[in-house]
């Protein structure tokens, strides 16, 4: 049910969650709008500019939507958010690997992409070789790469987003960006 | 790892230029969800009217064994116990007839 009360959309995130429990789907579009970059960078760096990314953000945004009567304010919203999309991504990388595995006995994945008009060629090409070398990496440490130095977490925030100890967190990190410039070296 | 090459990788990445989804995402999230939640209340109307469907005529069909046999109410029922089984005409259903059923 939706209340017909406007809801300004500087509202803090307390405010518009108050807002949306309350049955203000206004108040839920807003907070979607302001998170929708954060989901999108999210799930495109963990499994690739694919149609299927757009269903992931989909669904991110409404497993929050039904999830958040339980959000007890511990850790901000668009952490919550982005734990959200990286299980979700997690969950879609996995299932996509037992299909390959079913199919072709073969756990590789295949990076499907999209060119995007807006970039030119050479500014494509870098982007491309960030994007193939971060589909080269196992999701474990995509996820942390992703986090820590693509949106530009905290490597504690990280460690809670991943419920994972800080020292895995590092651990991952070290191994992560060595196995990254490693295919950065032979790309760029 | 080379600490150049690691700075190097540190400002690569931050300046990664992040893909956005499709203009009007927060429209197609809002429509689904509407949908979403039209399907789970036809889902729970149907629960409950499925429930309705099964449970109206089975309590009828209890009343109706319990009007039937309460002719055969008697003090015994109460000394040897099994009302329920007496009221529903339950009581003459002997092992080897469980066994037919």
């Amino acid at each position: 049910m939706d209340t017909a009360e406007i809801v300004p959309a500087d509202c803090s995130d307390t405010e518009l969650i108050r807002a949306t429990l309350a049955g203000n789907q206004q108040a839920f579009r807003i907070i979607v709008e302001r998170y929708e970059d954060s989901v999108a960078a999210t799930v495109f760096s963990m499994v690739g500019n694919i149609p299927e990314a757009e269903d992931i953000g989909q669904e991110t945004m409404i497993r929050l939507y039904q999830s958040l009567h339980t959000f007890k304010g511990e850790a901000s919203l668009k952490t919550w958010i982005c734990r959200i999309a990286i299980n979700l991504s997690l969950d879609y990388l996995r299932r996509k690997k037992r299909r390959w595995l079913w199919f072709l006995d073969n756990g590789t994945e295949v990076l499907e992409s999209i060119p995007n008009p807006s970039c030119n060629n050479r500014q494509w090409e870098q982007r491309e070789a960030i994007q193939t070398s971060l589909m080269q990496l196992k999701p474990e440490f995509r996820a942390v790469v992703t986090l820590r130095l693509i949106q530009g977490y905290s490597t504690e925030e990280t460690a809670e987003i991943l419920q994972l100890p800080v020292g895995t967190v590092l651990s991952r990190l070290t191994r992560g960006k060595s196995k990254l410039l490693e295919q950065l070296k032979e790309r760029i | 790892m080379d600490n150049q090459h690691d700075q190097m990788l540190d400002q690569l990445l931050s300046q990664h230029k992040k893909d956005r989804f499709r203009k009007g995402f927060s429209d197609r999230v809002m429509n689904r969800l509407s949908q979403d939640e039209a399907a789970l209340h036809r889902f729970n109307r149907e629960l409950q009217q499925a429930f309705y469907k099964v449970s109206l005529p089975c309590a009828a069909m209890a009343l109706l064994m319990i009007c039937i046999n309460v002719t055969s109410y008697s003090p015994s029922v109460w000394l040897y116990g099994g009302v329920v089984e007496t009221l529903l005409g339950l009581h003459e259903l002997t092992a080897d007839l469980l066994l037919v059923i």
